[in-house]
This record gives structure tokens, C-alpha cells and sequence, in this order.
């Protein structure tokens, strides 16, 4: 029962966690865009 | 769009491991760890064959969006093959009290899962231009996924302690696993397709911040 136990919580842990890392990432990465367009150019990056 | 195929997903994985624990118990208990290893290896052979068709479609087409795929699919592939042979260390470890033992299958699976790291540390350790490394990496893909049939055919031609005779003994058991496969499968799906996304926008937003 321990290893059956330690097998399926390996296996969900693994899953679940990848899952909302990338979409954790994605998220952040389209706010990065989203304020890279809206931010003006400055008259350094002129 | 994406979050109903990572519902759909997780719904079926949760089905699957409920069916596969009551309804469809296999009895001695442990053997119910196939519910989620076969699942994985099948999951991670798909991985392996997007990343074999998308190395080809990079080094006929020579567009961006194939290297993307590949380097998606060989990380997600990574990711299910860890805990391919993780679960199966696991089931080794309970059925036959050992952690390992050189048959033809776990040589071959954990032979693949070194491959795919070496891909993984290609991608990220050679020199030279994007392109270059872009297509060193699709060759030494098409040469890895060679291993993916050694690993499918070993247990049925060498003796090994893999039996691929197996059978059910109740339609719940082939349910259970059933929906374990196509929820991995759809998993690993949103994963290739998420990972790819999340690829193309930060090639996107370096080309922005360099402009």
C-alpha cells in the first residue's frame, strides 16, 4: 500500500505541478508583453 | 480553450485513478501502479514521436515553429519518462523486492530518458547561432527516437520480466486504464502545447526588447 500510495502521488504531484508552472509562466510572459506594448518609448531607447 | 483540455485531462486522470482503485482493483495492490505507469510510457513514446516529426518538418521546411514543437515535445517527453521509470522503479521495488534489474526494457527505457537529457542539455549548451543549434538538435532528435521501438519490442522478443500478455480480468480494469491513457495523452497534449506557446512569446518579446 505505501508504494502504490508513493507511485500515485509521484505521478499527480508531477502533473499537476508542470501544469501550473508553464501556465503560471504563460500567464506572466503575456503580461510582460501586454506592458511592453503599452509602456511609451522613453528617450534613452529613442 | 486550452484550460477545457487541462480540465478534460485532469477530470480523466481522476476518473481513471478512482475507477482503478475501487471498481477495478487489481489484487496484489501494488500491481495498481500500472494505472499510471503505462499511461506515462505511453505518453512520453507520443512526446518522443512529435519531437521525431517535428525535427523532420524543421530540417525539410526550416521554420521556427517546428524547433519550437521539438524542444516542447522533448521536455514533456523528459518529464513522463522520469516518472515512467520512477513508477516503474517503484512497482520493481514491491513486486520483486528489488530497485533495478539490467532486463531489456528498463536498459532501453532508461537509456532513452539519458538520450532525451542529452537533447535537452544540446539545446541549451551549444555554440553557434540559434539556426545551427536548432538543426544539430533536430539530427541528434531523429537519431535518439531510434530507441523508442527498442524499448516498445524488447519485452516481446528478448525474455525479459515484462509480460506483454497481460490481461483483465474485469471490463472496469480495461476502463480505468483507458481513461488514464487518453487523459495522459490529452495532458501531454496541453503541456507540448503550452511550452510551445510559451516558447514563440519569448522569442517574440526578445525580438520586441532588441528592436
Amino acid at each position: 500500500m505505501f508504494y502504490l500510495s508513493l507511485a500515485f502521488s509521484l505521478v499527480w504531484l508531477c502533473h499537476l505541478a508542470y501544469l501550473l508552472v508553464l501556465d503560471r509562466q504563460l500567464r506572466q510572459m503575456a503580461r510582460s508583453m501586454q506592458a511592453r506594448a503599452e509602456t511609451p518609448l522613453s528617450s534613452a531607447d529613442k | 480553450m486550452r484550460r477545457w483540455f487541462m480540465a478534460l485531462a485532469i477530470v480523466m486522470l481522476m476518473l481513471s485513478t478512482w475507477l482503478g482503485l475501487t471498481k477495478g482493483q487489481i489484487v496484489p495492490v501494488q500491481r495498481n501502479i500500472l494505472y499510471v505507469h503505462v499511461p506515462n510510457s505511453i505518453g512520453a513514446l507520443l512526446c518522443f514521436a512529435v519531437l521525431l516529426v517535428a525535427s523532420v518538418a524543421y530540417l525539410i521546411t526550416d521554420r521556427q515553429i517546428y524547433d519550437w514543437i521539438a524542444a516542447a515535445a522533448a521536455e514533456v517527453g523528459t518529464v513522463l519518462a522520469s516518472i515512467l521509470n520512477a513508477t516503474g522503479m517503484i512497482f520493481s521495488r514491491a513486486e520483486w523486492n528489488v530497485w533495478w534489474t539490467p532486463s531489456p526494457r528498463l536498459v532501453s527505457s532508461a537509456l532513452l530518458w539519458f538520450l532525451y537529457v542529452v537533447y535537452l542539455i544540446l539545446r541549451t549548451s551549444l555554440p553557434g547561432s540559434p539556426r545551427r543549434r536548432a538543426r544539430i538538435c533536430a539530427v541528434f532528435g531523429i537519431i535518439a527516437f531510434l530507441d523508442v521501438p527498442m524499448v516498445y519490442i524488447s519485452a516481446r522478443f528478448i525474455p525479459d520480466i515484462h509480460r506483454p500478455d497481460f490481461s483483465f480480468e474485469s471490463s472496469w480494469q480495461s476502463l480505468a486504464l483507458m481513461l488514464g491513457m487518453v487523459g495522459t495523452i490529452v495532458l501531454a497534449g496541453v503541456l507540448i502545447w503550452l511550452r510551445t506557446d510559451l516558447l514563440r512569446r519569448r522569442f517574440e518579446l526578445e525580438n520586441r526588447l532588441h528592436d
